[in-house]
Formats: structure tokens, sequence, C-alpha cells
């Protein structure tokens, strides 16, 4: 069987369950109170113990063990959530993250678990003591030591510190094969061990049992603190089985099917409902009816994207081909080809989405933990966390999102005293706000820290010798702003203190530009910044308007287009060698994209030349080409090395004509 | 303390090899019958036994809605299902529903005496 592959699933679902973790502990440190979020985080805990235990990875299983058993205090009522509790597990949280790194790179970790269990053991008993004392029955009816005694006994039931640690089984079952109803029995013996653990996988899976498909053996992985030996009698006990395995799983055995969802079915909860008294019994995983869902590999979704852009560049081919041809047929039969492939690109494109909470979700600890770390008070806001992208632009924005914030806290935040010494407001306010506009999408982060001072970043880039100081004085507020973006801009420590912001602002530009997005940013001293990345949603498969310089044609990104036009040669104004050209009032540069690329100055002089206006670097441009050639969909491949690093190109496409020709990447063309 | 048993069968002469069967096993005692869905779910209630044997198809009431009304009724019901063979699906729904294990005509007395004790969690 293919290990990688259920390591795989069980690295995301962990990861998965370790995210909520962290969002629902920082939710917990705000209103402890909340009986939702509690039994959340024990079925997460509970959820990562049953896949660990069952893949072998004995630290992670115990580890949440452990921390389950303390969410289960909580549950309870037995303890309550402190800011030390939630400390410890956000630190539990963050070893078994840790534990889940080093699977994936196939190494042992470091991490100190017992250190933590410590931790988790102390925190029961010194809580346990607190209730103690404060505790339901009265001190007085007693005399105050036995009293205190007998609760402290009653708080920490011996079942909790001598229970034998949970292991996973790997139990293979033949039913006898003159069992009049081999599936039924099989679903018996499924319920029983449910009695007896948990039951994390089953292959035939439980439906396909119900519905009657038992050939064969049945496996079951079951995740108990019983001996085995206890489970094999039971087993045995049930019935027509000729042939029983139990055995410990251990690593690189076998690994379960993490598709059969793990998650408490709804039936099991109506049951204990309705049962007598409360059962105290933790909710048990088994598993439900057929999930109207799958996990697919992220790896298809790239193939299913792949062959829709072969499929778009074939078609515009048979296009091509057809023009030659009068025939309404071919004609309809292309149209109807047409609607077709959008349609069938428009559904993989949607199955590719994510929203933004899968990436923002890690934002509200690493503000929590950047401010406690720097003694600053603020308070994230997030918004349009159902905003969705493509999730191959999701994958890359996670890091330069963490820098801005970073920046924001570190640099852009000031001190409580600070804040109040300008009459600002406690706590510092950060705000993380996606939003959709057409095909493009807008992440902007704000904080009300103390701003930038472009007249100070102009300075210091002069001072860096990044830019002389007549470049600095034409540049505009935003373009000053923008040097921050520059590498070796950020690096300058002494910079980062006098501006407010610095470190890895180049890295988030060179993140966000060759997916075609863009960055804006807007600072006032004192008042604030805000960082807003403009982003197309989608970037295999884009809208593109097609050039031509010099018998070449380039495709530019039609979301990096702000309009074309064609300008009469008469009105273009000249300023110290500068060609310039009205654009809405404002005056812009002409540059030549013949030029840009050392290809030999175009010859005929008529009298509208084609200028394509974009942005490059906070300015905007008028970039001049030889034929405006029209708007087509294309389909993007990345170059390889050694392409890769011409600036000015980010891909290339193939035409209807079998012609490959360059996207040009705008941002850094100049 | 003898087990009170309650047999379920629209055949008199399927009840009556039950009850044998029950009759020779040490602290059983078949407190009642019933011939359909119906008279099983008011004997249950009236006899409140601790075991049933159920046909599953019956007249009135299917033997598979009569255990999950028993069931819905009272969770703790130990219910044993009589099917004959090639009734899988039946058995499936049946168990789907709560019942506790089945037995498939024609049955052999050990083999009944072996899912009863089973059922009760006693040695047979």
């Amino acid at each position: 069987m293919d290990m990688s592959k259920y390591k795989s699933m069980f690295l995301t679902e962990a990861r998965e369950h370790l995210g909520n973790m962290n969002q629902v502990v920082l939710a917990l440190e705000k209103d402890p109170g909340d009986k939702g979020n509690i039994d959340s985080l024990f079925r997460y805990a509970h959820s990562i113990k049953g896949m660990a235990a069952s893949m072998g990875y004995n630290d992670m299983a115990e580890l949440s063990h452990k921390m389950e058993d303390m969410m289960d205090k909580f549950r309870k009522g037995e303890m309550s959530i402190t800011p030390e509790a939630t400390d410890i597990l956000l630190e539990g949280a963050d070893a078994l993250g840790q534990l889940v790194d080093a699977v994936e790179q196939d190494r042992t970790s470091d991490v100190d678990i017992a250190r933590i269990i410590e931790r988790i053991k102390g925190y029961g008993n010194q809580e346990s003591g607190v209730s103690s004392r404060g505790g339901v029955t009265s001190p007085l009816l007693e005399p105050e030591g036995e009293g205190e005694k007998q609760l402290q006994t009653a708080a920490e039931p011996p079942t909790t510190d001598h229970r034998p640690l949970t292991t996973g089984f790997n139990i293979s079952i033949e039913i006898s094969q003159d069992s009049p109803a081999p599936s039924v029995r099989a679903v018996l013996i499924l319920r029983k061990l449910k009695e007896l653990g948990e039951v994390v996988s089953t292959i035939p899976s439980e439906a396909d049992l119900k519905g009657g498909k038992l050939s064969g053996q049945l496996s079951i992985k079951l995740v108990s603190d019983m001996a085995q030996e206890k489970i094999e009698e039971v087993v045995r006990g049930m019935g027509e089985v000729s042939s029983l395995k139990v055995e410990p799983l251990k690593d690189e055995v076998q690994a379960p099917d993490f598709r059969t969802p793990i998650a408490a079915p709804q039936k099991e909860k109506g049951k204990s409902e309705a049962g007598e008294a409360k059962e105290s019994r933790p909710e048990i995983p088994s598993i439900g009816p057929l999930q109207q869902t799958v996990k697919v590999n992220t790896v298809l979704l790239d193939y299913f994207v792949n062959a829709i852009g072969e499929l778009i560049i074939n078609k515009s081919r048979l296009h091509d081909i057809s023009r030659g041809i009068p025939s309404k047929e071919l004609r309809d039969g292309l149209n109807h080809l047409d609607r077709l492939v959008r349609d069938l690109q428009n559904q993989v494109m949607n199955v590719r989405m994510m929203p933004m909470e899968s990436l923002m979700e890690r934002f509200p600890r690493i503000v929590r933990d950047l401010a406690r770390k720097e003694g600053k008070e603020v308070t994230l806001d997030l918004e349009g966390q159902d905003i969705e992208l493509d999730r191959s632009i999701i994958e890359g924005l996670g890091n330069p999102l963490i820098h801005i914030i970073r920046n924001a806290v570190d640099h852009g935040i000031e001190l409580p005293d600070d804040r109040r010494a300008a009459g600002k407001l406690l706590p510092a306010k950060i705000l993380i706000k996606a939003s959709r506009e057409k095909d493009q999408v807008f992440i902007e982060i704000s904080d009300d820290g103390k701003g930038m001072d472009p007249e100070r970043l102009k300075e210091a880039a002069i001072n860096k010798g990044l830019i002389t100081s007549e470049q600095a004085t034409g540049m505009n507020k935003k373009e000053a702003l923008l040097l921050t973006c520059i590498a070796g801009f950020s690096t300058a420590k002494v910079v980062s203190d006098i501006s407010g912001r610095g470190v890895g602002m180049d890295a988030v530009k060179s993140a966000v530009e060759p997916i075609g997005g863009s960055i804006d940013i807007d600072s006032k001293p004192g008042a604030g910044t805000r960082i807003t990345l403009k982003l197309p949603l989608t970037v295999a498969i884009i809208q593109s308007l097609l050039i031509e310089a010099a018998q070449e044609i380039y495709a530019i990104p039609i979301s990096r287009v702000l309009k074309t036009m064609e300008v009469d040669r008469d009105t273009v104004k000249t300023s110290q060698k500068q060609s310039l050209i009205d654009f809405d009032g404002f005056l812009i540069p002409l540059l030549s994209l013949r030029k840009i690329f050392r290809l030999p100055p175009s010859t005929g002089q008529a009298k509208f030349i084609p200028v394509v206006v974009t942005e490059v670097k906070g300015k905007i441009i008028g970039l001049v080409v030889d034929r405006l050639v029209g708007q087509q969909e294309t389909f993007i491949r990345p170059l390889g090395r050694p392409l890769n690093k011409i600036g000015g190109l980010s891909g290339t496409t193939v035409l209807g004509n079998g012609r490959t020709i360059f996207l040009l990447d705008v941002g850094n063309l100049i | 303390m003898s087990y009170k048993v309650l047999v379920v069968d629209d055949a008199a002469f399927m009840r009556n090899m039950i009850k044998d069967v029950f009759g020779s096993m040490p602290g059983f005692t078949v407190i009642g019958e019933a011939s359909n869905g119906v008279e099983a779910i008011e004997k249950y209630k009236e006899l409140r036994p601790d075991l049933v044997t159920m046909d599953i198809v019956m007249p009135l009431k299917s033997g598979i809605e009569a255990a999950r009304e028993i069931i819905n009724a009272d969770r703790e019901a130990r219910i044993i299902m009589c099917s004959a063979l090639g009734q899988e699906s039946l058995v499936m729904e049946a168990i789907d529903a709560g019942a506790k294990d089945f037995i498939v005509k024609p049955f052999k007395a050990e083999k009944i005496q072996e899912v009863v004790s089973r059922v009760l969690g006693v040695k047979a």
C-alpha cells in the first residue's frame, strides 16, 4: 500500500485540526465560558489523537491524548480556562504542529513532549486544588483537611493517570464462509468494537458494509486502551469469525483510510441526548453516511487546469483553421465547443477556489504572539474570510501577508505608553480585509500605528545609495512609499526604525507580482498605514491583451491594463527628452516596448500611436507598442530556468496558430 | 431470576420451536407470543421482556418496523431478528435500527443459545 498517500491525507487533516484548535483556543481566551468552543476543542484533540495513534505516531498521540484529557475537564467544568491554560494549550498545539512537520520531513522531532505533559499535569493539580477550596461542597460541613483530601481525589479520578496509553490496532477479520449474512455480522462486530474504543477507519467502509458489500476481509483500525487479548476475545465472541488478527499499529504499518469521516455522526448524538441521564462519555467518532464531498489531491487539480489550458489552445487553433472554411455546421460546432470549454473551465476553477479564511485563520495567533512579545496591545479584525481565490494564489500569499502583519505589529504599532502620550486609543487596531471586484481580489492590511513619512523614506533611500537625490525629487508620495519594496532597502535596520516599515517588503513584492498582482501602499505619519494587494482570481488561465512589437506578439494580463489608447502623434509633448501624453488630466511618460527590449526602433510614422496604459512601481506609464492585436483567453505556462531570470517576462502561452508567445511582467519591465 | 422472553413470529410452528429451545435453556421463560408487528409492540409494552425474538416478514407491521418502534420507546430493548436466508438487506435494516443480533432460519438450538448468550452478555 502506498503509505505516502495516506501520510499526506494525515498531514492535511492534522493541520486542519491544529489550525482550528489554535483559533478556538484564542476565542476561549476571550470568552472562556463558550461551551460550543470547549466541545470543539475537545473534538480536535480527540481527532488528532485517533489519527496519530492509528498512524503509529506515538508522541503525537500521547500529547494530544493528554491535551484531550485537559479539555475534557474543561468540558465537565472540573477545571476552568485561565490565561495559563490557554498558554499551555497553545504550547501543546505548537508542539503538535512541530511533530506534524517532523512527520512530513521524515525526521524525528526534538520537541520536549514530557515537559508539556508535565505542565498539563501541573495545571490539573493546581486547578483541582483551587476548585476544592472554592468547590460546591462547603468546607464548613467537614473538617478542613479531610474535606480537601476527599475532593482532591474526587477531582482527580485514578483513570486519568493510570489509564494505559491509547494504542492503535489493526484488526483483520474474516467472516466464516457459512455465515448467512456476513456483512450484517461485520456491522455487528464494528458496533461492538466502537464500544471498546474509537474506530478510525474500516475497509470496506461502514456504508459499503451496510449496503451488503463485504467480500473477503474486513479491516478495522481501532484506537483503544484495551489490551490486545481482550479485543481478540470480544471479536471472537461475536461469532461467525473464521480468522482474526489483532495487531498494534507501529510506524510503517498500513495506514488508515482517512477518507472515512472521523467526525461524530448526528445519529450518535441524538442517541445520547435521548438516552437516560447524561452520558459523560465523549462523543464516539464513527463512520456516518457517505459524505457529499471528497478530498482530492491538489496535483490532480493542477492537471485539470493544464488539460483545460491545452483544450483552450486547441480550440483557438480550430477557430483559426475554420476561418478558411465556409461551413455553418463547423461554426456552430465550434461555438458549442466554446461554451462547453468555458463551462468546464469555470467549474474546475471553482473547485480550485479556496476561501481566504484558510489563510486568515492563522493570523489572530500570529498577531497575539507578536504583540505579547513586543509588549503591545493590538486587536486584529478580519473581514471577507469568505472571499475565494485560486489555491495557488492562496498558497503564495501566506508568507507575504505574515511579513506585512509582522511589520505592522513590530514597527507600525506603538507601545501602549507612546499611544497614550499621542492621545491614541488602546488597544491598537489591525484590520485585514479581503474584497472582490470583478476578477480581482483586494487584500487590505491596515493599522492605526505611527505610519510612514515619504520624505524620510526618500532620505533613507538616498543614504543607502538606492536612488539619487534627483530621482527623489521627482517622486510622488506613492512612489516614495513603494521604496520600501526595493530589495536592500528593507535590510537597513536603522531605516526600519525610522520608517516603521521595512522588513521583507521586497519579499512581498516578489511574491505578489509574478502571479499578476500588485502592491499599493498608503500611509500617513502618525495615523497609520494601509497596504493593499491587488490580485487576480486565478493564475493559470487569464484574459490577456495581445500586442505586437517588432513582429513579435506579446501578452499582457488584462488585470494590469488600465486603458488602451491610440494617441495622436501631434498631442505628444516632450519634456527633458521624455515624451509625455495626457491621461485623465495627468501627464504620463511614454515608454517604447521596442526600446525596453532593445529592438530596432519602428520606422513608421503613423499618425496614431497605439499605447497601453499601465502602472509600474506606483507610476502610471504609457507603453508604446506597434499594434494592439486584441483580447484573448490565454493559458499561461511558467517559464523554466534559465528563462525565468529574464526581467519583464513571466510566462508563455500558445496562440491558436501554434505560435508560442511571452507574457509580459509589466511590473518589472523597467 | 430468569430472563423473560417474547417470541414474535407469524407462524405458530416457528413460535413453538423457539419456545422449545428456550424451554430447554435454564434461566429462560417465554412470557409472551405475538404473531404480527402490531401485537409485538403491544406485548412489549405490556410485558417488558428481557429479550425478543422477532421475525421479519409478518402481517400488519413488519418485524423491522416493530423493532424500530420498540427501540425508539426503549433504547435498552434487546431484540434478536429471525430471518430467512437471503434477507440480508432486511436484517441489515433491522440491525441499523438497533436490533442486537440475528439468527437465520432454519436454525439449530445451539445457534439460538449462542446468539442469546452473546446478546445478554452471559456465558452460553
